[in-house]
Order: structure tokens, then sequence, then C-alpha cells
């Protein structure tokens, strides 16, 4: 089997969706072959030959985080030259099927159902195979255990969803997921938004900001050069 | 605010029927996103933990698009319908918009969220055309009521959608009654 996998974060490959792309590798197992592309690359540097060796392989999954509700501009702008080249190429004729695994950084997978949702009406809008998607929430913890072990303890349920994309892509040319999985890590509400806070605060502290820092209202300041 | 791409023609005509109403209702600004394609937001938080409030990407549109819409009522987004969400231009538009919001985060209508950094958000209204299927005009009210659960507001009617294959001059009327009511809630 070939797949293609899109890294449509524009952290590139210190995102979690690459973490997503990792772990999907590992779970499908080895025997097949790869092609990662970064939309954010293409983004600096465009290549359409990228797009013409994607459209050949047996499957591509796409992996993203969920900005404002949607798919990041930037991964539009690359969905959108791969549609338009893919009608010219053999994608669409070969029925290729497309996965979507989305993740946010709030706690509820269900962020990211209509990002799921707008992917399924690029797949219909350019012929491509809806072959259906998960939705990660706690997103930000994707690296930060990307040590443990996949199969147990927090990682446990965005593992599952991981193998049922595995599972689907591999069991034959026309496998799809039944629906998609919305689904976050195994941790509560509080801890994670504790978890949260820490974070942004270190990462505050880091550049040498205090806390009250993070409440500033620059843009007030507007106001009186506007009147 | 009215946030729009004049490049578009069924843009331009939604866009002036409802400045119209927005004129009556109270003032009124418009952004044109045909003007300039702004830097695409690259998620790297230096808004919440470098220049808070602040983006650190070097000033474009996208800045100026943030400094104009931060204090409205109301956002008006007007875009044609992308895959059920808004048009590539406007997306890169409103995904600049990280700066309004904190990095922490509360719980609005049972879903993790983050703060508004001004206390609230503007309103988020959105008029869609051009779909290429009902499924699209779905997933384009879907799209847009979950951004407007952002700031807890989670009204049904917030969206306006010339359905597939009508024409938007003949929608104006509809078009203007709808927003006339949203302003008037």
């Amino acid at each position: 089997m070939r797949i293609a996998a899109i890294n449509g974060s524009p952290r590139g490959e210190e995102s979690d969706s690459r973490e997503l792309i990792t772990t999907l590798q590992g779970a499908i197992g080895k025997g097949h072959e790869w092609l990662i592309v970064s939309q954010i690359q293409q983004e600096r540097n465009p290549n359409d030959s990228i797009l013409d060796t994607i459209s050949t392989c047996d499957a591509l999954v796409v992996a993203f985080p969920v900005y404002m509700d949607a798919l990041p501009a930037s991964l539009m702008r690359f969905l959108g030259r791969y549609a338009a080249r893919s009608a010219r190429s053999g994608a669409i004729r070969r029925g290729q099927r497309v996965f979507a695994m989305a993740n946010c950084g709030f706690y509820e997978g269900e962020h990211c159902e209509v990002s799921l949702d707008i992917m399924r009406r690029y797949c219909e809008s350019c012929g491509l195979v809806w072959a259906g998607g998960i939705g990660v929430g706690t997103g930000e913890m994707l690296r930060k255990i990307k040590t443990r072990r996949p199969d147990s303890g927090p990682k446990k349920p965005v593992y599952r969803a991981v193998k049922a994309v595995a599972n689907a892509i591999v069991l034959d040319k026309n496998a799809r997921l039944i629906e998609n999985i919305l689904t976050h890590h195994g941790v509560s509400w509080s801890a994670y938004r504790r978890a949260g806070d820490r974070e942004w605060k270190a990462r505050m502290r880091k550049n040498g900001l205090k806390k009250k820092d993070a409440l500033a209202r620059p843009l007030e300041a507007l106001i009186k050069t506007r009147s | 605010m009215l946030l729009y791409d004049s490049g578009d023609d069924d843009a331009r005509v939604l866009h002036s029927t409802l400045r119209a109403v927005a004129n009556k209702a109270g003032e009124a600004y418009s952004f044109d996103v045909s003007r300039e394609l702004p830097a695409a937001c690259v998620g790297c938080f230096g808004c919440w933990t470098k220049t808070p409030g602040l983006c650190v990407l070097p000033r474009d549109g996208g800045t100026v698009y943030a400094e104009k819409s931060w204090d409205a009522d109301y956002i008006v987004t007007v875009s044609r319908i992308l895959w059920g969400a808004f048009s590539m231009p406007i997306k890169a538009y409103t995904d600049r918009l990280l700066p309004t919001m904190l990095p922490g985060f509360k719980r609005i209508n049972g879903m993790m969220r983050h703060r508004p950094r001004y206390g609230r958000i503007p309103i988020l209204l959105a008029c869609g055309y051009g779909a290429s299927s009902t499924a699209e005009e779905k997933t384009f009210c879907d799209f847009a009521r979950a951004q407007r659960d952002q700031g807890g507001v989670s009204r049904e009617s917030g969206s306006f959608v010339v359905p597939r294959g009508a024409s938007a001059q003949a929608l104006c009327g509809d078009c203007a009654k709808w927003l006339g009511k949203e302003l008037a809630k």
C-alpha cells in the first residue's frame, strides 16, 4: 500500500499533527510505502510535482490542527492546489481515499467535528473518496507524552482512534471508517485545564513576562487614536 | 464590522445591502479582503506568550483587521462558501484574531473555550453564498455556529445562506431582513 500523509500544521515537524502521523505509521507497521508532505514547507516553496506524487498513492491522510473551528488557511490553499492538480491527474480516476486526523487544543474532540465535515465536503467537491476521520481533543498532549506507550495510560483512547484509521487504510483499497471518531486523552477536564495554565505561564516566564502580562489589552489604546 | 471580498460580484452585491442595514443600526465599518492576502497564522502562540495581545508576524492586513474589529459589537462575514467554510482569503483574516483571545480556558455551553481578552468577543454573523451542494450549506451553518459559540452566543439564526442556484441579487431583500432582525436582538 502506498500512503501519502499531509502534515497540515503550520508548525511543521514540531507539531501535534506530525505526531499523529508518526503514531499512525507505528499503528500500520512496516511493509508500506509512505510519502509525508509538509504543507507549510509547500507554502514556502511550492512544488507541483509533489502533488502528482501524492495523487498516485492509494490513500491520503490529512492531519491538521483546528484553527478557529476549521482548517488553517494555509492548509486550505494547499488542498485547493491539490484539488486542481488531481483533477488532471490520476487520484480522482482511481478513487483515492482520503482520511482526516484533526486535533485541537481544547479538551473535547467534538471541537473537530465541523472540520471533519469540511474535509468531507472538500472530497465531495473534487471527486475524491471521503473515508472518514478522527477528531482529537487535548491535542497539546500529543507531543508532551509522545514517549509513553501508545496503547495504555492516557494515550489509549487516542491510539484506539488512530488504530481504527490504520486498520481501515490497510484492510483493502475500498475500506473506510464507519463513522468519525471524536476522542481525547484519558485525563480529566480540570487536570487538562490546569496543565494548560502551567504551560502558558512557563512559556511566558521563559520570555521574561509575568503572569499579569498575559492579560494585557494593547488594542484598547487604539480607541483614543481613532477618536 | 463587515468583512467581505470586493473581488467577487456576489459579495459586492450582498455587502452593499448589508452595509445599508448596518448603517441604520449604528456605526458601520467595512473591511475588504481583496486589498491584500495576509500571512496565514502559524499557530506559534507568540501573541499569548511573547507579545500578549499582539501578533508577532510582520504587520500586514491581518494585524489591521484585528485592530479594527476587536471592539465591534458584531462582525458580519460575507463569504463565498468553500467546502462548507469561509473562502481561503476570508479564513486567512479570521485566523488572525487569535490575539484577541486569552490562553486560559473556560467552559462555555458545556465545552472548553478560550477566554476573550477584552471581556467579550464580537457576535459573529455569517452570510454565505456560492455553495456547490445543500450539504455544503449545512456545513457552513454548523461552522458559523461553532464560531459564534466561542463567545457563548449560540444563535441558530446567525447565518444567512444564499441557496445553491439562487441569485444573490434576488435575495438581497431577504438578506437585509435577516441582518435587521439579528442586529435588533
